[in-house]
Order: structure tokens, then C-alpha cells, then sequence
């Protein structure tokens, strides 16, 4: 590749990436995603099954088939998609965690140790003030959680404002320090292990107050909890800050240009701090919405086994890092992890083994193409943009663009 | 043959069968299909049936009992804690007859879901029944005393190392749980019995499934000292192994007979997880099943044990032999907790 | 008499429903300096892109050395002796001079690079064409004049006899140019054809032998600089932009009220922590325009961020209006009273992908929100109106700043700052790169402002821009401000100055 030397006014990678990603509709991702399960459905193929009636169990496994009502067996699709639903509650969240920082300019790979900050917050202030009322107990945990994510995604803010330190790098030693931290409260012996299973590397069960009412299912069989309302919720809000707040608007200034913004009169260090916070509180929020609808409780395990967190880099890159975008993404990650289930898949049709490598070779497929979109968008642009036709890489200093031809 | 080494014997490539002998269940398949025609669903834990240890040989009892007792077995694997609730309630919805959780990563969903369906019948491995939440009378627990074949295994570890003028032996953990620690506690316990001298390392690993991650703990190991790497750490874990040999160092299986992973494999401390689903089964299917209480598996009745040893430590199968008897005996008491 | 080197004949190329080139002519000599000159998206750059292979015309012919060829790819270009040297330079900045020069056609030993051989080459290529230039200095560390001739060398050595280059100077510094003029002359004098893209008019009139000039895509005519009778600067801005142009600004005499800006002992360092603005005292009167003068490099950049709060100072202080700002944020600088029309207007001026509406919602966002949410429909009202008032044309509230013209794009800038009501106005290099019809609108503006009575401090390293405006000049020398000119001094007497005031020549005030 060549570069561009003089005068670079395209701005770090993440910038560049971000001009890229954060334009353009809903057809490049759909694309994306029928690419992705095309070959997908040749990876069936090769393994001697039919793709079709091994995508249509798939699709019946997500209980998204409860939405036609004349399908099949009706409560187990109930129950289906219940259990899709509380998996794209905190992918959501951790989706719109990763899309803020990317909005601004930032790689949000912390989402994971935030998501860990908010389930430890989480579980301590459910466990903990057993007398309050349940509302405002579930109301308060929630809130915990957030700040903690908060806190321990502006540490990443922080950092980067202050001495420059690469944010991809601060967030994905945070999310060691998270799970170690974890590891520590909850192990064996840990201050907030279990009072009742001294063998038992898991925190206190919250009390009943502080869970999240189930409105759909059975409530002690992990039934849909409100926290998809919470989810789709702070979907809403992501966009009204983003799009229509002080805050967000010059979050997207920096994300654009931070000598610009600077030059402005904007704080670009206060505005990486802040932007990175509130990644975290929707990191945090994801966490609580976890063990306040039906975890109820933390073990070490689970913290190293969670992936959530991680997911949510995949669920903002497909979903552009748009509100309404992430909560499609994530719907589709929940689904196919519910989908792909081994409940879900009588071994005639897929091999179950075989069934969460596919969910596995989706996902990265999504990823992969996401990027190579981002690849080709760009070749695009620096195409178009030699055509004359006013494109992100040939502007400066004088840029010869098309929309400058009429005088 | 020793008197521990007896048992399931050293069956290979167990893994590698495992998993069509999960789906190739019909009627047709059970030779002599001697009982009554029960379903029976396992439910793995996030280890999946690949760990070539706990849940592959959970796995192996079952495809053993569908072969040998005609009954109707299905696999459920977990790929995440929010899979367990989901897994056992299906097979308890669809009317299986027994349902077993493998693991302790389960217990809680196990207490849930046994209260709600009370005319299931629920076996649960490594979790004690009394400590589930509610004490749920339709659950039996399958325990291992895996103490015992980690105290053999320790103790032969010991000797080869004093032979070998190695000062230090380690363990690599998948986490700090009860089952894990049993085996860590024999471990030390036997080191020590053999050679008050040695020195014993030990590191958790946070993790049962990505190999990198023991593999690097044991590789830390290896760098203090250590000759002898025992992996109680499930699938994680044979990178620990892995990391063994790799340095020309020695290690110990886990679980299942591990002998097939090459020569640097001293021996295994085993736990005969395959024996206790099948025996499970097969007393439903015959209609005494003990709910409400715990099953303890040990020495004595070969429950646990260490496999195949090594040529290097056959010299001192006689000194191991003698130990097992002593355990059975009760004149050694082997201790559970890692201090 | 033998065929031109390069003939284009009714050339066109849409764009949608634009044409970019709509039937142009033009005619390159051998050995001669041929000027290609327009205002921003007259059809330029399309043409030589056409040229080098990377657009295709929709209609009109191309010879080269007389015979028609069709140009598919840059390569078939260069095959043809045709090189190419971009604005923003195409070159590896982690390779050396001589790996980038040969790039694309590296000597060989067996499969492996032969980089002595390289190296002798570049080094007898630049020896040749009097380019100096050290083969083995890495890109990334050398100077962008420097890279400019590694470009040129690159051309040179694919055996290119036609050079391209497309605005040249709009990287350079006045010296670099004059060093680029006197390369340019000795190419042409050893039979090496150039075009050289501009909208300059003096460097045109200074370098071309002919001129071509472009408006909205056709060919003006083709004049002759090097004859008897070369036409003047107005008449070539006549040319371009289509009527009569106004080269120096028409103002009435100035009015000065109370100080408004007050610069005192201002010291700031440069981003490698040395001294580069040492000790700077002046202020600025409400109703004048005081312009500092000087050689780029000696501390003008630090001085405006030093004086805007976007660069902390080691000491001094600075105050708008009577408040003091030094060193309290940029945001609180402009909340005082001071705009800031940055120097680099793509970098720190606008950004570029946020739409016109919010671009000018950049300084006052607080302003324009309502229950503590923007306004989008207020935002737009607001756009609208600047952008009529301000004449910008290329799009609406709604387009990226990016789709703009540079012109268009500073007029937006301004809008914006003056748009704010400062009383202080800071303007770096308004005007850098902007075609002649735009100065004049920026000229305009900025005498406007003035005679409304703010205060407004401009930097700029265009001698002419500088005596034009100013009604008082300080020249700045290494970080100091080393003497104060009326506007009407020589350039003679600027220069010496700016040069630090001995051993000075007028080559260098000549080439600004």
C-alpha cells in the first residue's frame, strides 16, 4: 500500500475504520449475514447433512417460530425463545458499549471486564440490603452495576487521556483484572464468597427482591426476565445521546477528528474519559441484567467462562454501531447461540457436536466479512474518489471533488 | 496387572468414540438389550464431551449402558452456565427417566430443576444431594473419594522424582473446587508420604477448556523446578500435559486413563465416572434407585485408581500396590483439602 | 516541426449529470512548461486523471508524440513516458529514497532486491537532474519537498519525458517552491515536458512558458507567459474565474479603538519541547488588522495555539477583552471572546465528516440545544442562513463538510468564528490554497470584520497577502517578533526582516 504523506487528514485507524462503519444502510450487513450462513450451510454440507433442514431445526431452536403461530409444539417454542431473548439482553448492552467508544474514536475490547465489574456489583448489592423494597432494590443494583462498569471502563478513558496509553491495550488487561478480581472475591476463603457453601467458589444468592420480575415463562425455570425492556431501553437512549446530546455530539466530533474538535473548544481527553464511562455503564447494566434475571448469583466459573463481553465487539461491527443496528446483531448472536443448542438439534438432523462450531464458524465468518466489507467500502471510496467523485481519501489539501465542479 | 490398574483398563482412544456412540442409539444397536427400555439424557458441563476426561467418560458409561442394557440414551452438551437450566428441564419435560448432570458446575441448576419436576428421577456427579438447595429427594449424588488415586499418584510421582534427583512435582487445577482440590490434596499427601522432602508446586488455571492456559501455568511450573506436571484441570489441562512434554518433562492424567497421550504420561489418577453412570442406570432400570442420598465411589470399590503406568515407574508398581492396600485397609487416612 | 509531446482533443467526462471535462483542448509542447490553471473543481485534476490513465474519457482523443493511444491504467501511462507526481504523495514512508524510487521496477540479483544497485541508480538519476537527494534517507525523515523529488525521481526513472504534477506547491514552503522552479526549469531545458496544475497565478506567470486555462470543465484559451507581451495577474484571474477580480482589497482607513487582544512575554514550546515562541509582546485594537509576517517555521503555528489555548504556554499571558485566557482551555478562550480560523482548515478546522449543520454547531453546541438535547430542525435554520449569508456553495446544511471545495470549506470555517460574535479574530493562513475568486472573499470578510470593530490577528506567510490587509505588520524571526512595519514597507524591507535582518536577499521575499 502506499501512503499518503504530507498531510494525513484521515485520522488513526480507528477514525478511518469508524468513517466506514458508521455510514451506510442495512444492506452491506445483511449481506454480510446471508454470506456468513451461506458458508455456513456449505460447512454442513461438507459434513453430509442437509443445510436446509439443518438451518430450519436452527431457526426452530431459537424459538423465533413462536412468532408463526400455526409452527409446531408452541410452549417449547415458548421456552425457546425466552432463553434467545435473555441471551440478546446483555448482548445489546455489550453492543452498544463497544458502539459508543467506536463512535468516538475508541476500541472498546473491555466490554467483558466491565460486563465482569457490573455481575461482582450486581450480585454484591442484591446479596446485600435485604430490607428494601424490591423495586428500588433492583432499581439500586442495576445502577451499581452500571457505575462499576463505569468506573472501570473510564479507568481505560482515563488512561488514554492522561499519558496516551493505547485504550485496545488498557481494556483487554482490565478484562484479565476483572476476572482476577472476581477470582479473588468469590474464590475460596474470598471476602464475598459464600457464607453458607464455605467449599463453594460462589458469591451469595441475591435475595428475592433484587431479581428481575420474569413476565414470561416459568420464573424458577429461567423465564424471560424484563431485562430485554432494559436492553431495548438503553438502545433508545444510546441514540438520543448520541445523536441529540451535547455529550454525544462532540464524543462524535473527537470520533471524527480530535484536532478538530480540540481546535472547537471541546476537552478531547474529558471526552475520551467520559465516553469510555459510558461504554462501561452499558457494559455494567449487561452484567446485572445477568445475574438479576437468572444467575442470581456468580461463581468464579462464571466469570472466566462468559463470553458476552467479547461477542459485543462482533454485535457493534455488524451492527454498525448503530442503536437500532446492535439490536438486531445481538438478536441474531442470541438466537443462533440458542439455536444451535444441542436441546434444540436432534443429532439425525446435525450433529450436536458440530452445531456450537457452527454457531462458532457463523460468528467469525460475520466478523471476517464485517471487516472485509470495510476493506471493499474503502477500495470504493479511494476508487470513487480518483473518479472525481468526492471520496474519503483523496481530499487534501485542495480536494478536487465532484460536488465542487458547479461553481 | 496391579490391583488399581484393574477396572475400565487402559481404553484408549475413548474421545474418539465417544461421539457417534452418542447418536447411534436404536434398538437394533443393543445387542442383548437385557432390561426394561429406558430413556436416559446426560447433560455435560461447559466442558464439553471433547475434555477426553470427565465428561467423555460420563459420556462412554452412557453409550455402555445403551449398548449393553438397551436402554435409550441422549447427550446434551452446555456451552454456557445459562445452558444448564435450559438442558436438564428439556429431558425432564420430555419424560426421561433419568437425568444426569455431570459436573458440580451444575448443582444449582440441578436443585432448581429437581424441585420442579419431582417425578423425575436426577443423578448428579461430584455434587454431595445434601448440599443442593432444598435437598431435593429425587436427586442422587455420585461422589469420589478422587483423593485416593491422587494420593497413589502422588506418592509414585515422589518416587520416580527422588530417583531422578528432581527436588520439586506440581499440579495444575482448573479451579479451586472441591473435586479439583480432592485430587490435589491426595496429591501432596502422597508426594509427602514417599519423600518428606519434596517439593510440591500447585497453580489454578481459572479454566477448563483452553488448553493455552494450563499449558502456561505448567510451564511456569517447569521453570521452578518441577519434573512432574498432574493436570486436574479437565480438557485445559493437556496443555499442561502438552507443556510437559514439550520440556522433556513427566505428567499425570486425570479423570480418565490418559496413557494413549504418549510415553510422558507417568500414569493417570482416574476416577471411574463411566462406572458410576452405568451403574446408575442400570439400578434404575431395575428399578432401585437411591434418591435423596449420595453414592460415594473410592478405592474399594474401584471407583477411582490411577491407570496405566508408565514404563518408567513400573519399577515401583509394587510399593503403589502395597499403598492401595493400606488405603483400602483405612491404616492411611488421605486427606481432601489442599492446605 | 515535430508533434506535440501530448494533444487532447474535446476531451469530456461526466460525473452523473456533471460534466468535469467537457470538451477541452490542450496542446503540450516538447520541452516546455505548460500551466494547466482553474479554480478548484474547474476539471484540472480530471484531466490529468484522464491522462494518467485512471479515468477514462467518455468522449475526445489522445496522441502522444502524434500517434493516438487510449490510456487504460497508470501503467499503460508510464509505458508511454507519462509520470505523475499527486498532491499527497504515493511513497512508502518506512522505506528508503531509493527503494521507494524503484518500487515497481527494483534491479535484481537472482530473486533477491540488488539495493547497491538501487541506490547507484537513484544516485546518478538525481545527479542528473540536479535533485538533490540522500538515496539512503528513510521517507518518513526527510522533508515534504524532499519527498516531492522522490516522487519526481520516481517518474523520471519509469523514463517519463511528460511530467505531471498536480498542485505542486500547495505542500510547500516559499522556499521549497523556488527550489521546485529551479528543478522544473532544469527538467525542461533537458527536453522533459511538464505540466504543472495550479491556481496560483503568480507561481504560473513565474514557471510557465504557456498557460491553459480551465473554467467549469472547458478550455478558456491558451496564452503564452514567456513571450513579449505575458498577460498580467488580472487578466489571467479574469480568465479563471470569469469576470473582474479584485487582487488587493479595497478598505478604508483604520479606525483603532481599545486593545482587545494583549499578548505579553509569551513564551510556548513546539512538540518536540524546544523554544519556538520566545518572548512575544503585542496587541491587537479593536478595528485593525495587525498581521504577523515572517519565514514559516519560526514559531507562527505555536504562537496561535499558544495565543487560542490549545497549547499550554512555559509563560506569559494572554488576554481577550481584558480577561486573562492563558493557559485556561481553549473552550474558556472562545467563551472570552476569541475566534480561531485554523490554519490546516481540514485537520483542526472542520470535521470532515459531520455535516455542514454541524460543523457550524462546532463553537456553541451548548447554544443550541434545547431540555439539554440538540435541536437538528434549529441546527439546520441556523445553517441555512450562515451558509446563504456566507455564500457557500457545493451543498447544503445536509452535505459532509469533506464534499466541499476547499474554498467553499473555509468560507464554512469562517462562517462559523465570525458567526460566534468574537471580539478578537485569530486567522492562520486563511487563504492557503484557496483560488483567487475565494481570496477575495476572504479578503472581503476579514476587512469587514475589521471595520465592525474586532480586533483581528493574521497570520500568513504571503508577503502580498500580508501588505494587503494589515494596517500594522510585526515580522516574527526564530520565535521573536523582531520589528513592526507599516503596510506600506517594500517587500525588500520585509524580507530583510523576516530573514533576521542581515545577509538578507529579495530571492527569498520574491518567492513568497
Amino acid at each position: 500500500m502506499t501512503a499518503p504523506t504530507p498531510s494525513d487528514h484521515r485520522g488513526p485507524a480507528a477514525t478511518r475504520l469508524l468513517r466506514h462503519l458508521s455510514v451506510g444502510g442495512a444492506v452491506a450487513p445483511l449481506i454480510t449475514t446471508i454470506v456468513a450462513f451461506f458458508v455456513g450451510g456449505l460447512v454442513v454440507l461438507a459434513t453430509g447433512k442437509d443445510p436446509l433442514t439443518t438451518y430450519k431445526a436452527i431457526f426452530d431452536g431459537t424459538g423465533l417460530n413462536w412468532l408463526l403461530p400455526w409452527s409446531g409444539d408452541r410452549a417449547l417454542a415458548a421456552t425457546n425463545l425466552q432463553q434467545t431473548l435473555i441471551n440478546t439482553g446483555p448482548l445489546i448492552l455489550c453492543g452498544l458499549a463497544v458502539a459508543y467508544a467506536f463512535r468516538a474514536g475508541l476500541f472498546n475490547i473491555g466490554a467483558q471486564g466491565q460486563y465482569t465489574m457490573g455481575t461482582i456489583a450486581a450480585v454484591y448489592a442484591g446479596s446485600s440490603w435485604a430490607g428494601l423494597p424490591g423495586w428500588l432494590h433492583v432499581v439500586l443494583a442495576m445502577a451499581v452495576a452500571a457505575l462499576a462498569g463505569a468506573a472501570w471502563a473510564g479507568i481505560a478513558g482515563a488512561l488514554r487521556a492522561s499519558t496516551g496509553a493505547n485504550e485496545v491495550i488498557t481494556t483487554i488487561m482490565l478484562n484479565y483484572t476483572a476476572l482476577w478480581i472476581g477470582v479473588y472475591l468469590f474464590g475460596l476463603g474470598g471476602p464475598l464468597q459464600a457464607n453458607d457453601q464455605p467449599d463453594v467458589p460462589v458469591s451469595n444468592d441475591i435475595v428475592g427482591g433484587a431479581k428481575l420480575p420474569v413476565f414470561w415463562g416459568d420464573k424458577d425455570l429461567q423465564g424471560l426476565h424484563v431485562g430485554i425492556f432494559v436492553a431495548v431501553l438503553a438502545a433508545g437512549i444510546f441514540w438520543v445521546v448520541l445523536n441529540r446530546s451535547r455529550l454525544g455530539y462532540e464524543a462524535r466530533a473527537v470520533g471524527f477528528s480530535p484536532p478538530a474538535a480540540r481546535s472547537a473548544g471541546i476537552g478531547v481527553g474529558r471526552t475520551y474519559v467520559v465516553t469510555m464511562a459510558i461504554c462501561g455503564l452499558f457494559a455494567g447494566l449487561a452484567g446485572s441484567l445477568d445475574i438479576l434475571g437468572w444467575q442470581f448469583h456468580l461463581a468464579t466459573n462464571d466469570i472466566s467462562a462468559s463470553q458476552v463481553g467479547f461477542l459485543g465487539i462482533a454485535v457493534a461491527l455488524l451492527g454498525r454501531n448503530t442503536a437500532i443496528g446492535t439490536c438486531f446483531a445481538a438478536l441474531l448472536f442470541g438466537a443462533l447461540s440458542q439455536g444451535t443448542s444441542v436441546r434444540n438439534l436432534d443429532p439425525a438432523v446435525f450433529q450436536p457436536e458440530l452445531a456450537q462450531n457452527l454457531t462458532t464458524v457463523i460468528q467469525g465468518l460475520v466478523v471476517l466479512l464485517v471487516s472485509a466489507d470495510v476493506l471493499l467500502a474503502s477500495v470504493w471510496r479511494r476508487r470513487r474518489a480518483r473518479a472525481g467523485g468526492g471520496g474519503a481519501a483523496a481530499a487534501p489539501p485542495t480536494p478536487t471533488t465532484l460536488g465542487s465542479v458547479s461553481p | 496387572m496391579s490391583l488399581v490398574a484393574a477396572g475400565c483398563g487402559s481404553s484408549g482412544n475413548s474421545s474418539s468414540t465417544s461421539t457417534p456412540a452418542a447418536a447411534g442409539s436404536t434398538s437394533t444397536a443393543a445387542a442383548a438389550p437385557t432390561g426394561k427400555k429406558i430413556k436416559v439424557g446426560l447433560v455435560t458441563d461447559i466442558g464439553g464431551l471433547n475434555d477426553r476426561s470427565f465428561n467423555a467418560l460420563a459420556n462412554k458409561g452412557l453409550g455402555d449402558a445403551e449398548s449393553q442394557l438397551g436402554i435409550d440414551g441422549r447427550v446434551l452438551t452446555s456451552k454456557s452456565n445459562a445452558d444448564y437450566v435450559p438442558n436438564l428441564s428439556t429431558l425432564a419435560q420430555q419424560k426421561y427417566d433419568l437425568v444426569i448432570g455431570v459436573g458440580f458446575l451444575m448443582a444449582d441448576a440441578m436443585g432448581k430443576v429437581a424441585k420442579k419436576y419431582p417425578g423425575t428421577k436426577f443423578a448428579i456427579i461430584d455434587v454431595d444431594q445434601t448440599s443442593l438447595k432444598g435437598k431435593p429427594a429425587n436427586v442422587e449424588g455420585l461422589l469420589f473419594k478422587e483423593e485416593e488415586g491422587g494420593y497413589l499418584a502422588g506418592y509414585l510421582a515422589a518416587l520416580y522424582a527422588k530417583d531422578h534427583k528432581m527436588t520439586t512435582i506440581s499440579s495444575v487445577g482448573g479451579q479451586k473446587i472441591p473435586p479439583v482440590d480432592h485430587y490435589i490434596a491426595g496429591y501432596q499427601a502422597g508426594a509427602k508420604a514417599a519423600d518428606p522432602g519434596i517439593k510440591t508446586l500447585n497453580g489454578y488455571s481459572q479454566d477448563f477448556v483452553d488448553q493455552s492456559k494450563c499449558k502456561e501455568l505448567a510451564l511456569g511450573q517447569i521453570g521452578q523446578g518441577s519434573g512432574i506436571v498432574f493436570q486436574v484441570a479437565g480438557q485445559c489441562g493437556l496443555g499442561a500435559l502438552d507443556a510437559a512434554k514439550s520440556k522433556g518433562k513427566l505428567g499425570i492424567g486425570v479423570d480418565a486413563d490418559q496413557a494413549y497421550l504418549g510415553s510422558h504420561i507417568l500414569t493417570s489418577a482416574t476416577k471411574k465416572v463411566d462406572v458410576a453412570v452405568f451403574d446408575t442406570i442400570k439400578e434404575v432400570q431395575a428399578g432401585g434407585f437411591k434418591a435423596g442420598t449420595n453414592t460415594t465411589f473410592d478405592l474399594k470399590t474401584n471407583g477411582v485408581g490411577i491407570g496405566k503406568v508408565s514404563a518408567a515407574g513400573t519399577k515401583y508398581q509394587a510399593q503403589i500396590d502395597k499403598v492401595a492396600k493400606d488405603i483400602v485397609a483405612g491404616t492411611i487416612t488421605v486427606p481432601d483439602t489442599v492446605k | 516541426m515535430t508533434p506535440p509531446a501530448l494533444q487532447l482533443s474535446a476531451i469530456t467526462k461526466r460525473f452523473g449529470a456533471v460534466a468535469a471535462n467537457d470538451g477541452v483542448d490542450f496542446e503540450l509542447r516538447r520541452g516546455e512548461i505548460h500551466a494547466l490553471l482553474g479554480e478548484n473543481g474547474a476539471g484540472k485534476s480530471t484531466l490529468m486523471n484522464i491522462v494518467y490513465g485512471m479515468l477514462t474519457p467518455d468522449a475526445g482523443e489522445i496522441r502522444v508524440g502524434g500517434e493516438p493511444v487510449t490510456i487504460g491504467s497508470p501503467r499503460q501511462a508510464m509505458k508511454l513516458g507519462i509520470g505523475m507526481v499527486f498532491q499527497h504523495f504515493m511513497l512508502v514512508d518506512v522505506m528508503t529514497v531509493a527503494e521507494n524510487v524503484v518500487l515497481g521496477a527494483e534491479p535484481t540479483k537472482g530473486a533477491l532486491l540488488d539495493s547497491r544497485a538501487a541506490v547507484a541508480r537513484v544516485r546518478e538519476l538525481a545527479g542528473r537532474h540536479g535533485l538533490s537527494v540522500d538515496p539512503d534517507a528513510v521517507v518518513e525523515d526527510i522533508t515534504v519537498g524532499q519527498q516531492q523529488r522522490v516522487e519526481i525521481l520516481r517518474a523520471l526513472d519509469r523514463g517519463a519525458d511528460i511530467l505531471v504534477l498536480d498542485e505542486p506547491t500547495a505542500v510547500l514552503t516559499a522556499q521549497e517552491t523556488a527550489e521546485l522552479m529551479t528543478v522544473l526549469r532544469g527538467l525542461r531545458d533537458k527536453g522533459t515536458s511538464i505540466v504543472f496544475i495550479s491556481h496560483k497565478l503568480s507561481e504560473v506567470r513565474a514557471i510557465a512558458d504557456r498557460v491553459t486555462v480551465l473554467r467549469r470543465g472547458r478550455t478558456v484559451g491558451t496564452v503564452e507567459v514567456a513571450g513579449p507581451n505575458p498577460p498580467d495577474e488580472a487578466e489571467l484571474a479574469r480568465l479563471m474565474v470569469g469576470r473582474d477580480v479584485l487582487l488587493r482589497v479595497e478598505k478604508a482607513a483604520c479606525r483603532p479603538a481599545a486593545p482587545l487582544l494583549d499578548v505579553r512575554d509569551l513564551e510556548a514550546d513546539d512538540d518536540r519541547g524546544l523554544r519556538a515562541v520566545d518572548g512575544v509582546s503585542f496587541d491587537v485594537r479593536g478595528g485593525e488588522i495587525v498581521a504577523i509576517a515572517g519565514v514559516d517555521g519560526n514559531g507562527q503555528r505555536e504562537l496561535v495555539e499558544a495565543v487560542c489555548d490549545l497549547r499550554a504556554p512555559v509563560a506569559g499571558k494572554v488576554t481577550v477583552g481584558g480577561k486573562d485566557v492563558t493557559g485556561r482551555g481553549a473552550r474558556h478562550a472562545r467563551d472570552c471572546g476569541l475566534g480561531h480560523i485554523a490554519e490546516d482548515r481540514q485537520r483542526s478546522g472542520l470535521v470532515l465528516d459531520f455535516t455542514l449543520s454541524e460543523n457550524l454547531a462546532l463553537r456553541d453546541v451548548d447554544r443550541r440545544t434545547r431540555f439539554g438535547l440538540l435541536s437538528p430542525r434549529r441546527m439546520l435554520a441556523r445553517a441555512t442562513d450562515l451558509l446563504a449569508e456566507f455564500d457557500v456553495r457545493g451543498g447544503g446544511p445536509q452535505a459532509a463538510a469533506r464534499s466541499l471545495s476547499g474554498g467553499n470549506q473555509q468560507k464554512v470555517v469562517i462562517a462559523r468564528e465570525i458567526a460566534a460574535g468574537p471580539r478578537v479574530l485569530v486567522a492562520a493562513q486563511p487563504t492557503r490554497g484557496l483560488d483567487v475568486g475565494a481570496i477575495e472573499f476572504v479578503h472581503r470578510r476579514l476587512v469587514a470584520e475589521r471595520d465592525a470593530g474586532r480586533a483581528i490577528l493574521l497570520l500568513s506567510l504571503e508577503l502580498d497577502e500580508v501588505r494587503n490587509l494589515a494596517d500594522r505588520i510585526l515580522v516574527i524571526f526564530e520565535g521573536r517578533i523582531v520589528g513592526e512595519l507599516p503596510p506600506t514597507a517594500t517587500e525588500e524591507q520585509l524580507g530583510l526582516l523576516m530573514l533576521g535582518g542581515g545577509g538578507a536577499t529579495s530571492a527569498r521575499a520574491s518567492a513568497a
